[in-house]
Order: structure tokens, then sequence, then C-alpha cells
């Protein structure tokens, strides 16, 4: 028996709710083991957001709304980002139709604007420093992005994600393709530089001037920390759910909706992403970070190989 | 500036910390053998990590803070502010001799003589500098995973003083 | 109907500019203001008639050779007057109780008559008549700006500004000659009926290109704009940015894609990159300002640029045979430039706000104003929010359905139009990641953070009109996003005339209320549901904090190190885009200079002088060239006069 559509959508969400601190655990503890460490429990995230949800909060005086209510527009509008892309189920869900992939990237770029726009409320230099540096960030990701949706787009001849999976799965050729294997490494590149990772950001520095989006949420105590930090482990997870679903493996979803399909496609959703972490584990154990205006040389980088893909494909026909 | 005060006891305070617990360093004025000695809490022998303790920039997002050196009064109001920026519930540890109570520097016209002459200090962690394990066992001390090791012991320094 | 209603529309707007000539100063700018909103509400009846029900037509013979002139609202012509009428309506209301510097009832008379002017042009059926207006709108243009030119530093924005304007009138001139030529008729539809040589059709595109593009403020003719408009009181710039700016887009489809038809691919491709160029430069310029007026005027650069890019992809579709792809571009280009008069009116009736608040416009002098004037910072947000293309707004619904049209580029037969059309969508991508960081700097600067000067103790008790002006403005904003299947089906219905039928019919998905780029199964989105859905899910959040949290906090000093807060440790809009600076350095060429141990840069735009100081060069080298002949001697004058007769008089014997 198939479950109702709108239970299956709600179980997407709920997916990215429950399991995207997880991903953030599993990949710091893999980090410390590879350091030779213990490292923190996998689940140590839950621990921190369940914590700073309970505690006070302490703010700093001065701040308009816009600093209070950025977190929760954030996490909302990642919540609604889990809607419209194949998540769980290979076809469309309801309310999928709000938005394509470009319309998802736009809901990222909502709640990073108002989380730019509160750490410049909260006053503090530090978070100021933060939100300059991301806006700057991802406006040079921004360019390479559309690459690479235009890419995929000409592959597969549309722009909505669910499609963009069948397509993939109906032939292993294109999976092959070199202007397809450009364009994943140019969105890989990208998910590096959008979840903070080395070589953009080094997510377990404390030092203040050498942060991006760390220092944006400098100034949130409390259960909207508690959110931001949430809000994080979600945009990596939801990269990660676009890199594998759409992009690199759109097999093993559940095509049907019955609940043990859609059991297994969560099984094989965070297999998935596991490999996918223990690849950004590594780059994360080699690599150095990069100075704050090398950024661009890196994002040129991936540029460019966005570039090659649309060519490769006008020129190559693939 | 008001005088900073603990609300509620060490136990109802580290209950909502649950296995996180963020820390905030402040240097007080230390000399700087305490910070090498906290530096080795981070290396993977010590790994304070795995027991849920992370170090972090913003005392906004911190639940501890760990206070070395013996205050000296150019550090008495930054100090103070990250106590009032840290939100409620929050614990103080001083760490080291001079935090405790003044150590070498005792009180003078440069130093106030220990962490609890500006905040209420919950767990004292003396040595100087105290070794990594020291200052673990004073925070999980504090959150009330260890138990105390010594208690009530008085210590004299100079006979007949 | 629409004739009646653009009649007394007219005469509103007539009675409007008399009225200003009444004995009280005060009370007859106020009725004057009052006959301009009469006249913008009967505007917007003419446009919707024009559209649903049908235009008017009307001409007279003129004689001498010009032929019958009169004036022709079509569904196109009606849209634009519809645009122009509800844009101006809330400005008026703003205006009612707006302070100027100089004679406000001469103000209220311009006021009235550029409005009158620009609808005047949108019903002109012949070119002739087009271009009178045309110079009519740039004259009160001119006085308009140039109304308060004893405001430090903005003397002369109004000189360089009538120069350009005076520069785009002669190549459009020059290019409606080159039909003329061969049609013989000034009349727009015999104009377009003449099929014009290849060449030919080519020089008059370029020609009347580059003329509209002045007066749009494309790259590289740009210079006046930037200058233009923040020299203008407020309501002034809303008006000139918000109505008065798409004349040149009206220009560019009524004679380059109407009078012109479907021309060579290039054509298509140089607008598209054109309009691609335009919108990254002119944010990225944006983006150095700070000064609160530049800014929101180079993004008026930006926007053009957008909608240039939906002309240019819709003369690419056309040129190929893609109906669809053609009535796409056109109608997500008309659709972008609505969204822009809206949002950006709403933008300089807010920087007039704050300039009323604190006496500057200068970025890093203020912050801190959301605290004081919470009413105008909401609906400022409202602009910033659109213009930034945040979802669900207008500017989100427009800058996708950009993206989607230009990623239609792999239609295209030829790799010559595919190449440019994903170029411009990168471009264009930048553009819009770089307004994003725009908009969040200057409102992060203006509004949010400290304090960073004394503000008037009245900031947020301003005129009630003026509230009122923009919180209509703002609703007319948003709704362009949340009801954007209603528009698209408006505008649809009014470009149906130009290149192909009503594309709105293919703009829907299941449910419709779901937008689709013309190609069915390609991409969906709906700002309706999710203006609808991020609210609800806004609930999400709340709920899980309000189940969970366990206690409130306080409120205390920022941390800053624990230092005092010695004021300016926050960042100012400067700090925050000197990252951006920076890594476009390359593109910025800034101007570097140490003198007296003080160390200065700055960052002039030399993508703006280089045209026109190119132009000049040539004029100068001209002249030059000319003084050899231009001899101030009588006697050679006359030699002149008397060889020029001889070669006529030959002429007319050999005939």
């Amino acid at each position: 028996m198939a479950l109702p559509p709108v239970v299956l959508q709600a179980l997407q969400v709920l997916t990215l709710l429950i399991f995207s601190p997880l991903i953030t655990g599993v990949i710091s503890r893999a980090e410390a083991i590879l350091q030779a460490r213990k490292g923190p429990s996998v689940f140590q995230p839950y621990y921190d957001i369940w914590k700073y949800l309970r505690k006070s909060r302490s703010t700093p005086q001065g701040v308009s709304w816009i600093y209070f209510l950025a977190p929760y527009v954030a996490f909302a509008s990642y919540m609604s980002i889990a809607m419209l892309i194949p998540v769980l189920t290979s076809f469309p869900l309801p309310l999928g139709y709000m938005g394509d992939i470009l319309g998802g990237a736009f809901l990222f770029s909502l709640a990073a604007f108002f989380i730019a726009l509160a750490g410049l409320d909260s006053g503090s230099p530090y978070s100021g420093l933060g939100a300059s540096r991301a806006m700057m960030v991802s406006v040079l990701a921004e360019p390479t992005l559309i690459f690479v949706f235009f890419t995929v787009a000409l592959i597969s001849k549309t722009d909505l994600p669910y499609v963009m999976g069948e397509s993939l799965r109906n032939s292993w050729a294109t999976v092959f393709s070199a202007s397809h294997v450009l364009s994943i490494a140019a969105f890989f590149l990208m998910i590096l530089v959008d979840t903070g990772r080395i070589p953009i950001e080094s997510s377990s520095s404390t030092l203040e001037f050498g942060m991006i989006d760390e220092a944006r949420i400098f100034e949130h105590s409390g259960p909207e920390m508690a959110l931001l930090k949430w809000g994080t482990a979600m945009k990596q997870f939801l990269l990660y759910v676009i890199f594998v679903n759409v992009l690199v493996f759109p097999w093993g979803l559940s095509a049907d909706g019955r609940p043990l399909t859609v059991f297994l496609a969560l099984v094989l959703l965070l297999a998935k992403m596991m490999v996918v972490a223990a690849v950004v584990v590594g780059i994360e154990s080699s690599f150095a970070k990069l100075r704050l205006l090398k950024i661009p040389e890196f994002m040129g980088a991936g540029f460019i190989l966005s570039v090659l893909a649309i060519v490769t494909f006008y020129l190559g026909g693939r | 500036m008001d005088e900073a005060r603990a609300i509620g006891t060490l136990e109802e305070r580290v209950k909502a910390f649950g296995r996180s617990l963020h820390v905030r360093h402040v240097d007080a004025g230390s000399c700087g053998a305490c910070e090498s000695e906290i530096q080795a809490l981070q290396n993977p022998y010590y790994d304070l990590h795995r027991v849920g303790l992370f170090f972090t920039p913003s005392p906004r997002h911190a639940d501890l803070l760990l206070v070395t050196g013996p205050v000296t009064r150019a550090m008495e109001r930054p100090l103070r502010a990250a106590y009032e920026a840290m939100p409620e519930p929050k614990i103080v540890i001083a760490a080291c001799g001079p935090a405790c109570g003044g150590g070498i520097y005792g009180r003078s016209y440069a130093t106030l003589g220990g962490v609890d002459r500006v905040l209420p200090v919950d767990v004292y962690v003396p040595g100087s500098p105290p070794p990594p394990l020291s200052l673990l066992h004073g925070i999980l001390l504090a959150l009330g995973r260890m138990e105390q090791k010594i208690e009530h012991t008085q210590h004299t320094t100079g006979a007949g003083r | 109907m629409s004739g009646a209603a653009f009649g007394f529309s007219l005469l509103a707007f007539a009675l409007g500019a008399l009225a200003a000539a009444l004995p009280d100063k005060r009370i007859s700018m106020q009725i004057s203001f009052i006959f301009s909103i009469l006249g913008g509400l009967l505007a917007v009846a003419t446009g919707a008639a024009a559209i649903y029900g049908g235009g008017f037509g009307w001409s007279v013979d003129l004689g001498y050779g010009i032929g019958r002139a009169g004036a022709d609202l079509d569904a196109l012509g009606g849209f634009f007057v519809l645009a122009a009428g509800m844009v101006s309506v809330p400005v008026s209301l703003y205006s009612l109780d707006h302070e100027v510097q100089g004679s406000r009832r001469a103000f209220a008379a311009l006021y009235n008559l550029i409005l009158a002017a620009t609808l005047l042009i949108f019903v002109s059926d012949n070119a002739f008549a087009f271009l009178f207006f045309w110079e009519v709108m740039s004259v009160l243009f001119y006085s308009l700006v140039a109304f308060e030119d004893l405001k430090e530093g903005r003397m002369g924005a109004g000189y360089v500004m009538s120069a350009a304007s005076k520069l785009g009138t002669a190549l459009i001139l020059a290019a409606f000659l080159l039909v003329f030529l061969k049609s013989g008729s000034f009349v727009f539809g015999q104009m377009a009926s003449t099929r014009l040589p290849g060449m030919l059709a080519s020089a008059a595109f370029v020609l009347a290109f580059v003329g509209f593009g002045v007066k749009a403020g494309m790259v590289p003719v740009q210079l006046w704009l930037p200058r233009a408009y923040p020299a203008a009181p407020a309501n002034a710039a809303a008006l000139l940015a918000g109505v008065v700016l798409n004349v040149a887009f009206y220009g560019i489809a009524r004679f380059n894609m109407s009078v012109l038809g479907k021309g060579p691919e290039w054509w298509g491709i140089l607008v598209l990159l054109v309009g691609a160029v335009s919108a990254a430069v002119g944010i990225l310029y944006g983006i150095a300002q700070k000064d609160l007026g530049r800014f929101v005027a180079y993004s008026s650069i930006e926007n053009a640029g957008i909608v240039l890019l939906g002309l240019g992809a819709s003369m690419l579709g056309w040129s190929a045979g893609l109906k669809p792809l053609a009535g796409l571009g056109l109608l997500v280009a008309l659709y972008h430039m609505l969204h822009h008069s809206a949002s950006k009116s709403l933008l300089f009736l807010g920087v007039g706000a704050v300039e009323r608040a604190s006496g500057t416009t200068d970025m890093d002098l203020l912050g801190g104003l959301a605290r004081r004037m919470p009413l105008v910072s909401v609906l400022f947000l409202v602009g910033a929010f659109s213009l930034a293309g945040m979802p669900p707004s207008s500017g989100f619904a427009t800058e996708w359905l950009s993206l989607e049209t230009l990623m239609q580029g792999f239609r295209l037969p030829s790799l010559a139009g595919r190449i440019p059309m994903a170029l411009a969508g990168s471009l264009l991508a930048l553009a819009s990641g770089l307004a994003i960081l725009g908009f969040v700097k200057v409102y992060g600067s203006v509004f949010l953070g400290r304090p960073r000067s004394e503000y008037r103790k009245d900031a947020d008790k301003a005129p009630l009109s003026s509230r009122l002006g923009m919180a209509l403005l703002a609703l007319l904003a948003a709704s362009l996003g949340v009801l954007a299947p209603l528009w698209i089906r408006l505008i649809g219905r009014a470009s149906a005339g130009l290149v192909s039928g009503d594309i709105s019919e293919r703009m829907f998905g299941t449910p419709s209320v779901v937008l689709q780029p013309a190609y069915p199964n390609f991409s969906a989105l709906s700002p309706t549901l999710l203006a609808v859905a991020l609210p609800l899910l806004l609930l999400a959040p709340l709920g899980i904090v309000a189940v969970v949290r366990r206690s409130r906090g306080r409120r205390g000093e920022v941390w800053a190190s624990g230092e005092r807060r010695l004021g300016g440790t926050e960042y100012t809009s400067r700090g925050f885009s000197n990252p951006i600076r920076t890594v476009f350095a390359d593109f910025y060429l800034p101007r570097e200079e140490v003198k007296e141990r003080i160390y200065t840069t700055r960052i002039v735009p030399w993508i703006e002088s280089s045209f026109y100081e190119a132009a000049a060069r040539l004029l100068l080298w001209i002249t030059r060239k000319m003084k050899v002949i231009q001899s101030g001697n009588l006697s050679a004058y006359l030699a002149y006069l008397f060889a020029v007769l001889l070669v006529i008089l030959l002429y007319a014997a050999v005939q």
C-alpha cells in the first residue's frame, strides 16, 4: 500500500530535519579519526542544538526585528527546499512544483540574505565581517552554479530536479558523458564553498578573523543560535541530496511510495551521503585553508570547469 | 557595573548543558603557561572534543568561562564584559594558581588577585600551570561528570605568618 | 472607451499644471498633485481598456509630405500607459506633502507636464510626433533633474543629462530618417510595412538601439544616469526612474522590434550581450558607491540590463523562428520592467524619507534607522527584497523567468546564438548575486546596526500622504510577485501583437498558479504558493522554539572582544563591500594615492567616461579639421556660397 503523497512530502521534510545534524556529526567524527583522535560523538550536533534550544538568549542592545526573525526565515526556507527536490521519492510530491532547481537556488539566497542582514544588525564587528565575506563568496559561486544548472538542463532538457534524475536513470551513458562529469566536479567544488569546508573555511577554527560563515552568527545565542546551527546542517544536507539524488546517482529512490521502499530509499540516501562525506573528509584532512583573497582563484577553477562542461556539450554534443 | 552573580546552584545550571559544552577562554593577565596547557587540551592526546567540549570565540555561544591569570586591572572590564555577554546558564572556572587566588602576583596595584574578586567562580583548578588533565578534571567536575578528589584542604605558605 | 479615458487623463494633467498657478503656494501645489493622482488613475483605466477592450486611433493630415499623423493606442502602448499610471499614482500621493527646494508650484507643474508628455509618447502613431514628445519629455526631464541643483556637489548633473539626451535623440532621429528614406512616411504603421535592405535596416537598428539605450541607461552610454537621479528631488527621481525611464523600452519595442521587424540573428545577440554587460557592470559600480541615492540609481542600470536581456532573447528567438521563445523573452522583459518600476520608485521615495530624517544619503553616516522609522524601514525592505530577487517577491519571479528564458538557448539552431545565451545567463547570475550583496549592504548600513549620526527627533513622523504613497507602492510591488499569474496574463495579452500570439497561454502548468516558461516540462515555479508556504513553514521553527525553550533572555552590550564600544567598530558600508572591491580590482581600476601621509583610493568608473571621451575626441578632431575652412573671413564664406550655388545650378542644368 502506497503512502499518501502528503505524508511522503512530510517525510521528506522530516528526513531533512532529523538526519541533517547526523551528517555533520559523522563528518567531524571521521575527521577526528583520521587525525588519530577519538573525536566527538556522531550525535554531538544534536546535543549542541538541544543545549542551545534550552539556553536563554543574550542579545546585544539596539537590534531590530530582523536580528530575531532571520534564523527563523533561514530555517523555513531550507525546509521549503526539501519539498522541491527528490529526497526520498523519484516522483514529484504535492507542492513540489513550487520551484525547480533554480528556484531552490534562490531559496538558498533568501536564507543567506537574512542571515547577512542579521549579522549587520547585531552591530558587532565580527558578524559584519562574516556577513561581508559570506556574501562575497556566494556572489562568486553564483555564475558557476548557474552554468552547472545550464549544462545539466542541456543534457536532460529540463530544469525540474525530478525529471533531471529521471533522465539520468534512463541512460548510463549520460552519467559518464564528459560534460556531465565536468559539471558534477564544478558543483562539488561549490558544495565545498557553500558548506564552509576546507579550502574555503576551517569549520573547527576558533580564530575570529579567519571565519566566514561562522562569524555571521557571532552575536546570536540561545534558541536562535540553535536554529542557525541546525540550518547550517540542513543546508549541507540539501546540497548533498541535490548532488547525489539529482546529479550523480539518482538510483534507489522510492518509485511507488510504499513504506518499505521509502525506508530503503532513506537508508540508501544516508549511505550515498556517507560516500560524499568520506570524500569531503579526505579533502578536509589533506588540504590547508586558502587565504581569503585566494578564494576567487578557487572559484575561478570551479567556473572554468563549468564553462568547459557547457563548451564540451555544445561542441561534442554530449 | 552591577555585581556579577550566578543564577541558581551549579547543579541546576549544568543540567541544561547535557553532553555539549562550549568554552570561552579569557586570558586575564596570565603568564602564558596555562595557555600552552589549554592548547594541549586540543591535541589528539587529550582531545577534549571526545567528551563534548569545544572552544568557541564568541561568548554568546559559550556556557563556560575559563579564566586564566590573576585578573590585571586592565583585564577586569573585558572579563566582566565576557561574562555579561554569555547567556544564562553559565559557569566560571578559574584555571591556574593566579586565577584561583592571585598566586605569586598576589593582590597589587596591577592585579586584583583572583577571578573570584570579579566573577562568581564555580570551580577552582589550582596548579601553575595546571596540567591538561587537571583542567579537564576541573571542567568535568563542574559538569558533575567526575568526582571531586580532595576536599577542604587548607594550604598555608610560610610558617607562622 | 480608452480614447475618452485618455483624453480625460491628459485634461487632468493639464489642469494640474494650470492649478499650480493658483494664489496660495501650498494649496496650489496640493491641488496640482491631486490632479496628477486623478490623471494617473485615468491612465490606469486607459491602459486597462486598451489591453482588454481595445485601443483607439485618431489622425489628421498634416501635409508637407509628413502625411497623416495622430494618436494610436494598441495593447502594447496600453500596457506602458497602465504601468505609468499605476506607478505614478502613489508617487503623486507621496508628493502631496513632500518638501522641495525652490518653487514648489513650478515643480508641481513640471511634474504634471512630464506625465502628460510621457503618455503622449506612448500614443504617438508616427515618428514625428514621437520625437516631438520625446524632446518635450527630455526638456522636462532636465528641468526636474536640475530642480534642486543648489544641492552641494550636484551641480551639473542636469547638464550632463541633457547632453547625453541630445546625443540619444540625434541617434534616434537618424534611425527614423534612414527608414523614412525608404518608406516615405513617418507613420509607424507604414514604416513597418516597408522592407528595408539589410544594411540599412541594421544601421537603423543600431542607431535606434543606442539612442534608446542612452535613455535606458545601458552600458556604455549610461554616464548621465547615476548623476541625474540622485540630484533630483526624491519624488521626481521616483517618477523618472519608475515611469519615464520606460519610454526607452517602449521605443525599442515599438521601433526596433515592431517597425524594423524580424532581423538577423546578430541583432538579438547584440541586445542580449549589451543587456548582460549592463546588468553586471551597473551593479558592480553600484556596490562601490557610498551614497544611497547613487546606489539606487546604479541598480537601475542593472535592471535596464535585465530588461534588455529579455528583449534580446526575444529577438534572437524571433529570428530563429522560435515563437514561444520570442514571446517569452518579450513577456519577461515587460514583466521585469513593471517590477523595476514599482520597486525602484518605492526605493527612491524611501531615499527621500531617509534624507528627510537624517539630512544625508551618505551610507557611512547612516545606520540604525529601522528603530527610528519602523514603517519606512519595512516598506524600504519590501523594495530592497524585491530588487534583490528574494523569493517570493516580484524580482524573484522575473529574475527566475529571465534565467529560464536564457536556458532555452539550447533550442536555438546555431552555436552563435546558444553561446551568448549561456554567457548572458552567467553574467545575469553574477549580477543577481551582486544585487543581493548590494541590497544587504544598503539595508544593513542604512537601517540596521547602530546610528552613526544624529537624526531628526520626529524621524518617524513623516506626513501621512507620503507614508500612504510608499505603502501603496509596496503593495503593488508585493502583488507583482504574489499574484504573478494575474500579471503574466495581463502582460501576455498586452504583448500578443508584437512577435507571437498570446504567450501567457503557455505560461502555466498544473495547477495554474504554477509558472512554466513557455516550454512544458522544462521548469516550474510558483511565487504564489511560496508566498503561502514560506510563512506557514515559519511556524515550524517558531513552534520548536516555543515548545523547547526554557527561559527568556536579556540584553547587554554588543561583544567587541571586551572593548568598550567606541563607536565605528561595526562594519561600514565601505567595509562591507571591500572584499568585492578587492576581488574585482582589475575591473574597477581604483586610483590610489598617498598625499601628506593620507592614503586615499577612489573608484572612477572608466566605463562611464570611455564612450563619451572617445566621442568627444572624435568631435574635437573633426572640428580641428574643419578649422581649415572656417577661416572667419567674410569673403571666404561668400566664395563658399558662390561655389555651392554654382554646384546646384550645374546639377539642375544636367538634370
